[in-house]
């Protein structure tokens, strides 16, 4: 098999490495000094590196990227809801169910109020409750629970506590950096324009394609009918001799 | 600072599935790239990579990172291509230009090309895929790995397991058949490339 150029001077190989600019710079030397003095090598070399830009016009299409690998206990989770069918919370639902049906029918009612929670069994009234919460005597059927005698609920400390962390977290982060309104705007003009500009290049695209296949077509219709045309006129002049005879 | 290919495969191996998403991420437009060129079907281009990455994933604890990443998730897209083109040999390997929607083209035009370079880019386009379609699947994985991602030859050679020489060699052959068959055709490069 021939393994050379047209001329014969220089190998394939040496060429395709020029070609792709991936040679010693010794050879690249080599190879460019001889298209320089071999017409019939330079042709080729030229062809192909006229090649090489209409490759570049064949795009391969974007995948939809959905490929994603998801750890096996994400696989798991199901969506929100199903954390319901699970037997677990079935029983716990169930319970709570039951538990809040026999609280209603024993007349229980749990409140919280100034500080405290307030259990009410019985029939008790409202200023019973006040009463209660205020710390004077413990009205009949009223059982007061979690109100410490100062008036100070525990969690009123760790709440402060948590405030105060939250507010100095606040004073550290930094505040975003404002964006110019001018800038902004000036952003979706850009934007605007640039899908502006990409529809009407997308519809003179069509259109002009449209047109192309409405010329096709048209011309393939023309050359339809004179051929047919042209057997008519064939028939005719048959008829005519035949006639004639 | 991004983290490097080595970096996130080291992270995955021990589990780290965003880490792997990462390189998903990373390298599944190459990929399927490879082999939309090679296969000529979208369809089996999408099944390709999807199977390349999950075998990739699956071998993450084999790869001992003596080659690069890419190297390894190229070869083992490029395996899985060569199976596809041994079993379905009778198929043709053109892709109906219907099957590859507007938007897509849409999306890697440049913005600044004229209507009448898009034209002419997208008939050169379907051109050189139907000349591509003629060439033996050796000669063409060749020039999809050098012309479209710009390997070496050395790489090329690793990766399908021959000789530089045979690389240089069918890579000339190809575009010779190519350059026939686009002459013929009477295709020219589109402008953006001549002047490129």
């Amino acid at each position: 098999m021939d393994k050379d150029s047209p001329c014969g001077g220089l190998d394939r190989e040496a060429l395709v490495a020029w070609l792709y600019e991936e040679c010693e710079p010794e050879e690249q030397e080599r190879v460019a000094a001889h298209l320089a003095a071999c017409s019939r090598c330079a042709a080729e070399a030229e062809a192909f590196r006229s090649l090489r830009g209409s490759l570049e016009a064949w795009d391969a299409p974007r995948p939809p990227s959905g490929i994603r690998v998801v750890s096996e206990r994400d696989a798991l989770r199901g969506p929100w809801w199903s954390f319901a069918l699970r037997p677990a919370f079935g029983l716990a639902a169930a319970a709570g169910v039951v538990l809040g049906i026999g609280l209603a029918l024993a007349g229980v009612e749990l409140r919280m109020l100034d500080g405290g929670f307030v259990v009410q069994v019985g029939n008790a009234v409202e200023s019973d409750v006040a009463e209660a919460a205020a710390g004077s005597a413990v009205a009949p059927g009223l059982e007061i629970s979690a109100i410490p005698e100062d008036g100070a609920a525990p969690w009123r400390g760790e709440l402060a506590r948590l405030e105060s962390e939250l507010r100095r977290d606040l004073a550290r982060a930094e505040p975003p950096a404002p964006i110019a309104p001018d800038d902004l705007l000036e952003q979706v003009r850009g934007l605007i324009s640039l899908s502006e500009q990409r529809q009407q290049q997308e519809r003179a695209l069509w259109l002009t394609e449209f047109a192309q296949e409405l010329d096709m077509q048209r011309r393939a219709d023309q050359q339809q009918f004179q051929q047919e045309l042209g057997a008519l006129e064939g028939f005719a002049d048959y008829l005519v001799r035949v006639s004639e005879r | 600072m991004q983290q490097t290919d080595e970096e996130l495969v080291q992270s995955a191996s021990r589990g780290d599935t965003d880490a792997f998403n990462a390189l998903v991420a990373r390298w599944e437009v190459p990929i399927h790239a490879l082999a939309y060129r090679v296969l000529g079907r979208d369809e089996d281009a999408r099944d390709v990579c999807q199977e390349a990455f999950l075998r990739a994933y699956r071998g993450l604890s084999r790869f001992k990172g003596k080659a690069q990443f890419s190297s390894w998730l190229y070869r083992i897209a490029l395996n899985l291509c060569n199976d596809r083109l041994r079993r379905e040999r009778r198929v043709a390997f053109v892709q109906s230009p219907d099957d590859f929607e507007s938007t897509d083209r849409a999306a890697v035009d440049p913005i600044n090309e004229t209507v009448e370079d898009l034209i002419i880019r997208r008939e050169t386009g379907r051109a050189v895929q139907q000349a591509m379609a003629l060439l033996p699947p050796e000669q063409r994985t060749v020039i999809v790995l050098k012309q479209y991602h710009d390997l070496t030859f050395r790489e090329i050679a690793e990766l399908v397991g021959c000789p530089l020489s045979t690389v240089k060699t069918r890579l000339y052959q190809g575009l010779s058949v190519l350059r026939k068959h686009l002459e013929r055709n009477g295709r020219r490069a589109p402008l953006a490339a001549r002047s490129g």
